[in-house]
């Protein structure tokens, strides 16, 4: 029955209409990807009701393989110009612009392009066989893990703090505080609204992000004379994107690892690639024997983020198809389609509508093949962006963000927002204080006041529950942990058990 | 250098106008066609787009609503809808700008939802509208509220349920779709009738509050029945009561809690409304649209392919049902606010 | 300004935004403010730990002296452009609303590349109107996003 619906799907997706819808999705995607200001989830969101007229699996199809392309096309922007194209990846722009500013931005491209093909691949790979296992795991996540899974995500917060830990630690928590304004959740209180009705719903962190992130990067862009960008000439026509195997062995490793990161951060329920790119470079700087190398612009980095972005689209799925449960608020898009296709979103996904599902999982596949390639060309075409002059882009890049930024909510309100929050983020630049752990206690400070609470109710008031849970006491374990490990007190027993000739840096 | 860059611009310039003057096309051809047979019908309106005010993500329910009857609507009037989002507030900012700001013309209307429609200025006194400020067209679906838990609970019925809440008062934890909510005010409704007192849990959205009472992270969830159904059928929910008038021919199985003796009928409910005071003539044809729209068998086939159930009240009947919901909510808020507000 | 006097500033201004956010803590239910109270602590706490952290620092680099470091970064930077470039974002990002999209969108284009001596005069009309129509083109007629339309609505 697997084998026959596996088959059916395969055969499906392999018609020529299939093909060119799902290639026409994954180039939007690139596209949509690779402007700041533009995420894939309001462009699935606004283009969806266009597909209505498709058969379902092939307009499903189109959407799944658009979410695969802005996954890669996030990244090009995020290292062209130090701006994400989608809060995906954020991250990415650590590693990624400095790569670039080396002149490097063909490898870096090069890099990012392969770690996403093969996250994709891996995570497509993970749908077509063991999604009915790992959508299980979808379950195992209510508010007591995911608590968990926030307090583990905030440790990040500390590696992220190149130089001042105390700045790193500072910025964050300013981001946590920032995260409780709007409507309380337990008991529907606005919180820090100030009467204004805009916030209830929150501070909407993709708003932040854009206004923290592309603001003082366009600023920076012309705040020097005589700098005025193109400094390394690069031909684009000759210049070698794709890295070698030598290249690329050493990256094997924190790929995988990342997919197996952006796959499981996927399933879990409310966290998609927004969180997965912070996890998975954090990870990759944890296992990394030169921590210190992060930032400036080092291959790991690059590869660590997008691997893991491109590996959420499968994650999320997982048990979006299995459970009809949406592993990221993407995935919770197009489960609104499906109903629109008359398809009920569930568990019958599998066995009654096997015909759109197994296309939809075939689809994703060959939408990461036809991503690499689409990628490629896409890529070289966008290298001539490092040509074009400061001056000009600048400019460019605060319209994108006006214009994003309002189209997010279709609220004005949130262009003020992202304005302020661009002042700050060029000041907080000046102070050499990073912005990226206010992005992370804004995405966090939510869930983790959300599911806080909702566990303490649940308990009935007893703290106890969040070491009953197995998977809670591991997370939070792992927490201890990364705390523990950025002490000096750690580093120095590391060294003791380490043998004394082997000095670790 | 410049010039290539600008070739490159020039050239997704040329592919994206393709792209969209394709769809003008698209969009320009289909009023066309049913133009002029609407004509005799109703000569002065409507000669141009509607818009539609959603107060929530596209994607959402209120966007399904939206897409299911706009294609239908079209149709009958002859002319495109066009859907405005403005999410935040759960829906207020909606509202807010459909009372104080749209025009009242008859070419804005909203997708307005109960108990949110309401609750939102009930709970907070900055939201500034209310239903008095809006003429209500239409009530379209209805989702009737439920009682769900995990395929392995130990309540098989809702009398096992209700006992052992009845007898461990506070113990039993019930999410709900969050304060405000449908959910939140049926469960505040159900423990004033039996006198049973719950642990709620509120969570962010119907979807949440479900899949933590189908992994026995809580006991129950109070939901809605077209969300929770796929679930229901495949097994891993059982689904416990239902508050409606009478049974679900979905749901042959399960009772409503009318029959054990409780007066709770609740669910959630999404309709369209129009800014007070709108012409008498656009007012009639919307309704009309409506009305001959429910009577359509295709639609009320896309309906039943959503699991939407279709609960049609038009114009004055409308307005009733609100101030008659309007009147609940406040009495009970009034009644529990002092735990929630300081 | 010195270093230690922007570590003051922003130290500063958190513990300022931390009290504002106290203040409106009273009018919140104990649900509503446990953790934000437990935030706002540790905001003021780091705030403080920063300022100390700055001022060690500026012992230090009294005692040693190093001046060529901070200089080097400082130096290039065009105080007078950046002012004038952040104050024509907030012009853009204010007039958006009342005037629309397509007055202002051009308008901030050109006037930033005049002022920045971007590009020739035939270059500078032909990116500015070409982004405009591009964005439109690429939010509206494809995407179908909103856009400020101001009063062209």
């Amino acid at each position: 029955m697997i084998v026959q619906n596996l088959l059916y799907g395969l055969v499906n997706v392999l018609k020529i209409s299939n093909l060119l819808t799902i290639a026409l999705g994954t180039a939007i995607g690139l596209f949509v990807g690779a402007m700041p200001g533009l995420s894939a989830t309001m462009a699935i969101a606004i283009l969806l009701p266009l597909t209505f007229g498709l058969h379902p699996a092939t307009g499903i199809s189109m959407m799944a393989a658009l979410y695969m392309g802005a996954m890669y096309g996030g990244s090009i922007a995020a290292i062209l110009l130090k701006t994400p194209g989608t809060p995906a990846a954020a991250a990415t722009t650590l590693d990624g612009y400095p790569m670039a500013q080396k002149g490097q931005a063909a490898k870096a491209f090069g890099i990012s392009l392969t770690a996403s093909f093969i996250g994709g691949m891996i995570s497509s790979i993970a749908l077509l066989t063991v999604a009915p296992l790992l959508g299980q795991i979808a379950l195992n996540f209510g508010p007591v893990e995911l608590f968990s899974v926030a307090v583990l995500g905030m440790t990040i917060i500390a590696s992220l703090s190149r130089g001042s830990t105390i700045m790193g630690l500072l910025s964050g928590a300013v981001g946590l505080l920032l995260a409780m304004v709007g409507m309380d959740p337990i008991t529907g209180t606005p919180r820090f609204t100030f009467g204004n009705i805009y916030l209830f719903s929150g501070i909407p962190f993709t708003v932040a992000l854009i206004g923290l992130f592309s603001i003082p990067q366009a600023i920076r862009l012309i705040e020097t004379i005589g700098n005025e960008g193109g400094k390394h000439k690069i031909d684009p026509i000759k210049e070698r994107i794709l890295p070698t195997i030598q290249e690329l062995k050493p990256l094997i490793v924190t790929i995988f690892r990342s997919s197996i990161i952006g796959v499981i951060t996927g399933i879990i329920p409310g966290t998609g690639g927004d969180t997965a790119c912070w996890f998975a470079y954090n990870e990759a700087k944890r296992f990394s024997k030169d921590k210190d190398k992060f930032g400036t612009g080092i291959p790991e980095g690059v590869a660590a983020t997008e691997a893991a972005n491109n590996a959420v689209v499968g994650g999320a799925l997982i048990p979006t198809l299995t459970l009809g449960i949406p592993g990221s608020s993407t995935t919770a898009v197009l489960i609104g389609g499906l109903m629109v296709h008359g398809i009920m979103p569930g568990p019958t996904l599998m066995t009654e509508y096997a015909d759109v599902t197994y296309t939809l999982i075939w689809a994703l596949l060959f939408a990461t093949i036809i991503m690499f390639f689409v990628g490629l060309i896409f890529t070289k075409a966008s290298i001539y962006v490092t040509m074009v002059s400061n001056r000009i882009i600048a400019p460019i890049i605060v319209v994108l963000c006006v214009i994003g930024s309002f189209a997010i909510n279709n609220s004005f309100f949130d262009v003020l927002l992202m304005f302020g929050f661009g002042v700050v983020g060029y000041f907080m630049d000046k102070i050499k204080m990073p912005t990226a752990p206010m992005v992370i206690g804004l995405i966090l400070g939510r869930m983790l006041d959300v599911s806080l609470n909702q566990s303490l109710i649940i308990s009935h008031g007893s703290w106890s529950i969040f070491v009953k849970s197995p998977i809670s006491a591991v997370l939070l374990t792992l927490a201890l942990l990364s705390i523990l490990q950025s002490t000096p007190l750690f580093t120095y027993i590391i060294k003791k058990i380490k043998n004394p000739k082997k000095i670790m840096s | 250098m410049l010039r290539k860059f600008l070739l490159i611009a020039l050239v997704l310039l040329l592919v994206l106008s393709v792209v969209a003057c394709s769809q003008k096309t698209e969009e320009l051809a289909k009023p066309e066609q049913t133009e002029q047979k609407q004509e005799q019908q109703t000569p002065d309106y409507p000669t141009k787009p509607i818009k539609v005010l959603i107060g929530f993500k596209p994607g959402g329910g209120s966007d399904a609503l939206a897409q299911l009857c706009e294609p239908f609507l079209e149709k009958i009037l002859g002319v495109t809808f066009i859907n405005q989002y403005i999410p935040g507030a759960t829906g207020a900012i909606a509202w807010t700008q459909l009372a104080h700001e749209a025009k009242n013309d008859g070419y804005t209307i909203s997708v307005t939802n109960t108990p949110m429609l309401m609750t939102n200025y009930i709970m907070n006194e900055e939201i500034t509208y209310n239903i008095k400020d809006f003429e209500p067209l239409a009530n379209i679906v209805t989702d009737p509220g439920i009682i769900v838990v995990s395929k392995n609970s130990k309540f098989k019925d809702i009398n096992d349920f209700l006992e052992y809440a009845k007898n461990n008062p506070g113990q039993v934890t019930v999410g709900n779709s969050g304060v405000g909510g449908d959910d939140f005010f049926t469960t505040l409704i159900v423990e004033k009738a039996t006198g049973i007192e719950f642990e709620m849990v509120p969570f962010q959205g119907d979807g949440p509050s479900w899949q933590a009472a189908m992994a026995g992270k809580i006991d129950a969830s109070f939901n809605n029945l077209g969300i929770t159904y796929p679930q229901i059928k495949a097994g891993n929910l059982r689904a416990l009561a239902l508050f409606a008038e009478e049974r679900t021919p979905m749901l042959p199985d399960v009772p409503t809690l009318k029959e054990l003796g409780y007066n709770v009928v609740s669910g959630s409910s999404r309709g369209f409304s129009a800014p007070k005071g709108i012409p008498d003539k656009a007012r009639e044809a919307l309704i009309k649209a409506i009305e001959d729209m429910s009577k359509d068998s295709e639609f009320n086939k896309a309906a039943a392919e959503r699991a939407m159930n279709i609960d049609i009240k038009l114009g004055e009947e409308y307005r009733k049902y609100l101030e008659e919901q309007e009147k609940v909510f406040i009495e009970i808020w009034n009644e529990i606010k002092d735990q929630y507000k300081k | 300004m010195s270093d230690f006097l922007k570590y003051i500033a922003a130290a500063l201004l958190a513990i300022l935004l931390s009290i504002i956010f106290y203040i409106k803590t009273f009018s919140l239910p104990p649900e509503g403010y446990q953790f934000p109270r437990l935030l706002i602590a540790v905001v003021i706490l780091l705030s403080i730990a920063m300022v100390i952290e700055a001022y060690f620092k500026l012992i230090k680099n009294a005692k040693k002296n190093v001046k060529t470091e901070k200089n080097k970064t400082e130096k290039n930077v065009n105080s007078l452009r950046v002012f004038i470039f952040g104050l024509l974002i907030g012009l853009y990002v204010f007039t958006i609303k009342p005037v629309g999209y397509f007055i202002v969108t051009p308008l901030y284009l050109a006037v930033v590349y005049l002022y920045l001596k971007s590009t020739s005069i035939r270059n500078i009309v032909l990116i500015s109107l070409g982004f405009t129509i591009f964005v439109y083109l690429l939010f509206v007629k494809f995407l179908h996003l909103p856009i400020p339309m101001g009063f062209f609505s």
